[in-house]
């Protein structure tokens, strides 16, 4: 998986792309590091160009969230099609965080 | 240890392990609650004959309840160390406003000149309390809890009540279990026993005892001696308590004469400061061993070969050999079985380059640290010596401390080398016993045969660990006459942490009567306490269903699991049922769905874990996903083959094994039903 950041002061834009799974974690650590940065209120993962997700990269999204929420953050995932919409939508995390 | 603290013992009045089968449980809860009920109140109140009465609340079905009894003998004895008091427990009960000695536990223990100490209270309570004197990490104070549940149970239901009941065949037991407890503690020998924790720090780990007065155990064979018979002659006597404390402590070891068991955890804050001392250890012992190593120095002039050998010894070494030219240097090395090599590479005979190759050349030896020396100090020649497979170059004239060292380094990452392969390897034994306790976890053939047979259905199972251990679990379980239930997890991830947690889920669900609840509410329940056990990011998907055979119906709940199949034999056709929800262990919050699916005659339900949709196809292909997944179980169901000799499952798995990447990145587990 990589990932590239996208900053206004409202909002910080998480671009995602290529596959989303267990080796992540130490990717993960670092952009919740960097969300403490992050001074508006929203952060939207965009997930248009993410191939798939397993259900370790579905936990990491979790951290992200639990982060997020510490930082009285808003997430807001955008974009998901095929598979990784799949997966949210079967693990119910619409009821867990904004899924568009 | 001595019972002479105590005069007049304190009395369970009933006490049942977490693995009887559920109906025993509820029986003998519901006995007791009725008991306590009477006498008590259950808050917890002085009695006036002196005794303190704790028991858990009718309100905890779910709980295992033991109930515990401490008299002001006890009570005192706990304030004056060393103490002997009594034990055993339920879970969560909250004894700080009966026992208040408990607070005088941390300086109790960080003075750490008792030698034994026992306290009376729940392991939960019992492992906060030793947690916090041993600056446990809160997941060891998680496994000590669970460690002292196990043998706390264990000593007081088959130690000192010596009852021997096992979780699968006392559905007819039910009434004469709760009489053989009244009788058993009636009776002296067995009702008037003590249990004893003894917890101690040293180096770097906390130690616990658990011993009880009770017979003894019969453990047949020397566990260290005969790792098979070992864990079989623990499951007789113990069950698996003992097991899973093996499986989460640093160290387990029995005393059965005494009737004792003894367990460490990691005590200290985090791991950095103990891999610090063992690498220092490690580092040292290497040192002295180093010195030890066997040395072939060769060349074929006197005085450079003299000096070589002289420059090692003075630096210690005191098995260095010494060869005249290539052949001899060979030999010596072969003969001696060395651990370093030093040759010179223009030599009479076989030069020192042939050496190499001929040393390359075994499998022995293909991987002796060689350092060639030569009178050639270029580029050319280094990156010769290098191809050919010399481990290092020095150059002519010898320095010294440059030899001294080279010869240190590479020794030192030989031996580095040996001990981590020894590791490697002992992990990797270590690993295969888990894997085999974790497939003690699943149900086994009889155990599918015997629900098959009692149910009249038709029931073809299949689970496979992808690595060595596994984040899947499965069980099946009988309900009543025309019900039975299944339940499917899967836990993020795989190896020794998902393990782990399906160790703890399975303790859970052994302290769980489910019997009654519907699926909505047992995929709550394990969310709760898994919500609490669980490292944030960590989750488990489940499939919990009831079956009802009478009425061709399944109801089930699903935790973010896989879809259920349901479709009929000779039919590609696939109903694909809704299976969402959040993740066990996600959200405090999270509510689960009750759904119904009716069985057709002649039909089929089909579950599986998601490696069967997700898993990656061989050639760069992407998996199946759901749509596949049912096509290639409607492809086999449309089949007319007699399933009674052909296992549609055996057929799937076929097909599905030649679509897959192997090996498989996750557990697979599959599960083909046809009532």
């Amino acid at each position: 998986m990589d990932y590239s950041i996208h900053s206004d002061p409202e909002t910080c834009r998480i671009v995602f792309s290529g596959k989303f799974g267990f080796s992540d974690s130490a990717n993960i650590r670092k952009l919740i590091g960097s969300l403490a940065d992050h001074k508006g209120k929203e952060v939207v993962l965009d997930l248009t160009d993410l191939e798939a997700i397993d259900s370790a990269g579905l936990g990491m999204i979790i951290l992200l969230n639990d982060a997020a929420q510490e930082k009285e953050l808003r997430i807001r995932l955008t974009g998901a099609g095929g598979q990784v919409r799949k997966m949210l939508d079967i693990s119910n995390f619409a009821e867990l965080m904004a899924i568009d | 240890m001595t019972n002479t603290d105590i005069r007049d013992a304190p009395r369970p009045i009933a006490l049942i392990d977490g693995g009887v089968h559920p109906g025993i449980l509820r029986r003998v809860q519901a006995d007791l609650a009725g008991r306590l009920d009477r006498r008590t109140s259950l808050d917890r109140k002085r009695d006036p004959d002196g005794l303190i009465r704790i028991g858990s609340t009718p309100g905890q079905e779910a709980s295992l309840l033991v109930t515990l009894y401490a008299d002001e003998t006890a009570l005192k004895a706990i304030a004056a160390p060393p103490f002997v008091g009594l034990l055993e427990v339920g879970q969560g009960g909250q004894l700080d406003d009966v026992l208040p000695p408990f607070a005088e536990l941390p300086a109790f223990f960080s003075a750490m000149t008792c030698r034994t100490a026992l306290a009376a209270g729940t392991s939960t309570h019992l492992a906060a309390q030793l947690g916090q004197a041993a600056e446990l990490s809160a997941d060891t104070i998680s496994d000590l809890t669970t460690c002292l549940r196990e043998l706390l149970v264990n000593a007081v239901v088959h130690g000192s009540l010596g009852l021997t009941l096992e979780p699968d065949d006392q559905l007819d037991q039910l009434v004469s279990y709760s009489q053989q407890v009244d009788t058993l503690i009636a009776d002296p020998a067995h009702g008037d026993k003590r249990v004893y924790i003894g917890a101690w720090i040293a180096d770097g780990a906390l130690h616990v005892t658990v011993a009880d007065q009770g017979p003894g155990f019969v453990i047949g064979v020397d566990p260290s001696s005969a790792e098979s018979s070992w864990s079989e002659s623990i499951r007789r006597v113990s069950g698996r308590g003992l097991e899973l404390v093996d499986a989460l402590a640093l160290s387990l070891t029995t005393d059965p004469a005494s009737a004792s068991v003894t367990f460490s955890l990691p005590a200290g804050p985090g791991l950095d400061d103990s891999e610090e001392r063992e690498n220092e250890a490690l580092r040292a012992s290497l040192l002295r061993s180093v010195k030890d190593c066997i040395v072939v120095v060769a060349d074929d002039q006197e005085i450079p070969l003299t000096l070589m050998r002289l420059f090692l010894e003075s630096a210690g070494y005191h098995n260095v050999i010494a060869a005249r030219d290539g052949a001899e240097a060979l030999e010596a090395v072969l003969e001696n079985n060395a651990d370093l090599a030093v040759l010179d590479v223009e030599m009479p005979g076989l030069s020192g380059f042939e050496v190499i190759e001929r040393l390359r050349a075994r499998a022995r030896t293909r991987r002796l640290p060689v350092i060639v020396v030569s009178a050639h100090g270029d580029t050319d020649f280094r990156n010769k010596a290098l191809s050919i497979g010399a481990t290092d170059v020095l150059t002519k004239p010898i320095v010294q401390e440059l030899l001294q060292d080279r010869v240190r380094l590479h020794l030192e990452n030989r031996l580095m080398m040996r001990e981590l392969n020894a590791f490697r390897r002992r992990v990797g034994e270590e690993l295969d016993s888990a894997r085999r306790m974790q497939q003690d976890l699943f149900p086994t053939a009889q155990d599918v045969a015997a629900v098959s047979a009692s149910f009249g259905v038709r029931l073809w199972t299949h689970h496979r660990a992808s690595s060595e251990l596994g984040g899947d679990l499965w069980r099946v379980d009988p309900l009543g006459p025309d019900r039975f239930s299944t339940l499917l997890v899967d836990f993020t991830g795989h190896g020794v942490g998902s393990a782990l947690n399906t160790f703890r889920l399975h303790t859970l669900l052994s302290e769980l009567n489910m019997r009654d609840m519907a699926p909505s509410a047992v995929l709550s329940l394990l969310n709760a306490r898994l919500y609490d056990l669980l490292t944030r990011g960590q989750f488990a998907t489940a499939f919990y269903a009831v079956i009802d055979t009478k009425r061709r119906e399944v109801v089930y709940a699903s935790a973010g699991a896989p879809e259920p199949f349901v479709g009929r034999w000779g039919s590609a056709e696939i109903d694909v049922w809704e299976s969402r929800g959040l993740p066990l262990g996600v959200s405090q919050k999270a509510r689960y769905a009750d759904r119904t699916l009716a069985l057709p005659k002649g039909g089929y339900l089909f579950l599986a874990s998601d490696a069967l949709a997700e898993s990656p196809l061989a050639d760069s292909q992407p998996p199946l996903g759901v749509e596949g997944a049912a096509a290639l179980v409607g492809a086999v169901a449309e089949q007319s083959v007699d399933r009674a000799k052909n296992s549609p499952l055996e057929r799937l798995l076929g097909r599905f094994y030649d679509l897959a990447e192997k090996p498989l990145h996750d557990d697979l587990t599959l599960l083909w039903m046809e009532l």
